[in-house]
């Protein structure tokens, strides 16, 4: 896929161009949104609200990181959404649990039942601690451990400095390591944030 | 809200960890990894830092990754071409006026320095006459004097000119006396000039009586000249004696001096009344000149923007 040229053929109207796009993107944006919403009908709005709103607004994108610029605008979208409907929800735990326990499976190097119930455990534990963490740290980390984006790449996303960027992901990586403590302690050395092998 | 402040001061604690969280996720320099690295080598606990950091970064990296509940694609049906933004519309526009606010503000600034030469230049003219005027004084007085001499000798000698008028036969005799009246006139005339530069004030004083005379002189010679049939001496006395006595310098010098005269005021006075009453235009220049020079510098700034966000 040539992404520029699949840009520029949505811009001229080649609607099928932009589909392929959003095809390529819309896991991404939709998961990103799921963490800045913390629910998940509303980042499915947000979602496609952030797929028009890009279409629409295809001739004021530049050369850049098109991903970023769709995260950028899928943000606002979701903080949109947020307002509209004036409520602040926490991310469901139950469906976390529910989708983690299929893709631990792949995530685990060792195979096996007790491995898996012991990694689904530790992705439980980290999925709740991100989901405590201000909606601006929980982004920030989002965007870069999950979503792979360098700092400056964060730093347009969520239009703060670089500074900002280091200080909000250091900050939360602290608190989730407070927040991890007690249940890393109880898993297996390998599962351990602080190992006692050096 | 205030992070921006809150980086500002952060302890060597915060830096520090911010540095090992940056190195984590490979965001330093190859200097400042090589730093880190042989910290480490020296610190276990930084080692053991960066190893938590690690697997929690590897921890978030695995969370599960949610399955989108349908496709976003768009309708072709409900979708156009994507129209260019207003700021892309407006930015050919906005290039022109800002194209023509500084063509605007150039040819202002064009105008304003060339009525400032003119007017320097002009300002430097009347200075030099003034200069002139300073420096011829002492001839000047004289031929003031002169000048007042000469017109009380021709106010004498209209009487001779009547009776000569009238048919008085001997022309040469007339002519010498009158000559000789002249002569001891002028002479009286220098010597009183001699007398008076002893005198400051008495020289200004005689400048002005005599500019006073001569403002009023016409008007008195027609009062004190009997009704005749002779038409009335010309040229007049000032100005002939003016321009047959004195160089031409003096001769343009003293006119601004017996105008100054005639209005009473000073050169000084005169030259600030037309500083007042003449840059009206060029003030209304100046502000046509401000107006264009912050039109253009707004427009400039928004066309700026509006070419980075198209």
């Amino acid at each position: 896929m040539d992404e520029p040229d699949l840009i520029d053929r949505a811009k001229q109207g080649d609607v099928a161009a932009f589909n392929t796009l959003v095809l390529t993107y819309q896991e991404a944006v939709y998961n990103y949104a799921v963490y800045v919403a913390g629910d998940a009908d509303i980042a499915a709005d947000a979602t496609q609200d952030a797929f028009i709103s890009a279409y629409k607004k295809l001739n004021s994108f530049r050369d850049g990181n098109f991903k970023a610029w769709l995260m950028r605008i899928a943000r606002n979208k979701c903080l949109d959404q947020l307002r509209k409907r004036q409520r602040h929800p926490q991310p469901s735990l139950d469906e976390m649990t529910e989708d983690n326990e299929s893709l631990s499976i792949l995530a685990s190097s060792t195979p096996g039942p007790e491995s898996r119930h012991e990694e689904s455990e530790l992705l439980d534990a980290v999925g709740q601690c991100l989901d405590a963490l201000p909606e601006e740290q929980r982004t920030t980390v989002v965007l870069r451990d999950v979503e792979g984006f360098e700092y400056a790449e964060i730093g347009q996303i969520l239009s703060v400095s670089l500074g900002t960027v280091k200080s909000r992901i250091n900050r939360a990586r602290r608190r989730m390591q407070d927040c991890l403590q007690d249940v890393m302690e109880l898993l297996p050395d390998r599962y351990r944030l602080h190992s006692d092998v050096i | 809200m205030f992070e921006w402040l809150q980086d500002i001061f952060k302890s060597a604690e915060t830096r520090r960890q911010e540095r090992i969280t940056a190195y984590v996720d490979g965001e330093l320099t190859p200097a400042q990894r090589a730093a880190i690295e042989a910290e480490m080598a020296r610190d276990p606990q930084l080692q053991a830092d960066i190893i938590a950091l690690q697997r929690l970064r590897g921890a978030v990296r695995r969370l599960p990754r949610r399955p989108v509940p349908r496709n976003f694609v768009l309708d072709p049906s409900q979708f156009r071409a994507p129209a260019a933004t207003r700021s892309q519309r407006a930015y050919p526009t906005l290039r022109v006026a800002t194209a023509l606010a500084g063509i605007a503000f150039i040819f202002l600034f064009t105008l304003t320095l060339l009525q400032d030469n003119t007017r320097s230049s002009t300002n430097l003219a009347e200075l030099q006459a003034v200069a002139v005027t300073n420096v011829v004084a002492d001839d000047q007085e004289e031929v003031v004097v002169t000048v007042v001499a000469d017109v009380q000798v021709e106010i004498e000698t209209e009487p001779a000119e009547e009776e000569m008028a009238a048919g008085a036969a001997s022309d040469t005799a007339t002519d010498e006396s009158q000559s000789a009246r002249i002569m001891a006139a002028e002479e009286e005339a220098v010597a009183e000039t001699m007398e008076s530069t002893e005198d400051g004030a008495a020289e200004a004083l005689m400048v002005e009586e005599s500019a006073d005379m001569m403002a009023t002189e016409p008007e008195s010679a027609a009062v004190e000249s009997p009704p005749t049939n002779m038409p009335t001496p010309e040229p007049t006395p000032t100005a002939t004696l003016v321009a047959t006595d004195t160089p031409e310098a003096v001769a343009k010098a003293v006119v601004p001096t017996a105008t100054a005269a005639e209005s009473g005021e000073s050169m000084p006075e005169l030259l600030s009344e037309r500083d007042q009453t003449e840059p009206a235009s060029q003030s209304t220049t100046l502000t046509l000149l401000i107006v264009a020079g912050v039109v253009f510098l707004v427009l400039f700034a928004i066309t700026f923007f509006v070419n980075r966000r198209r």
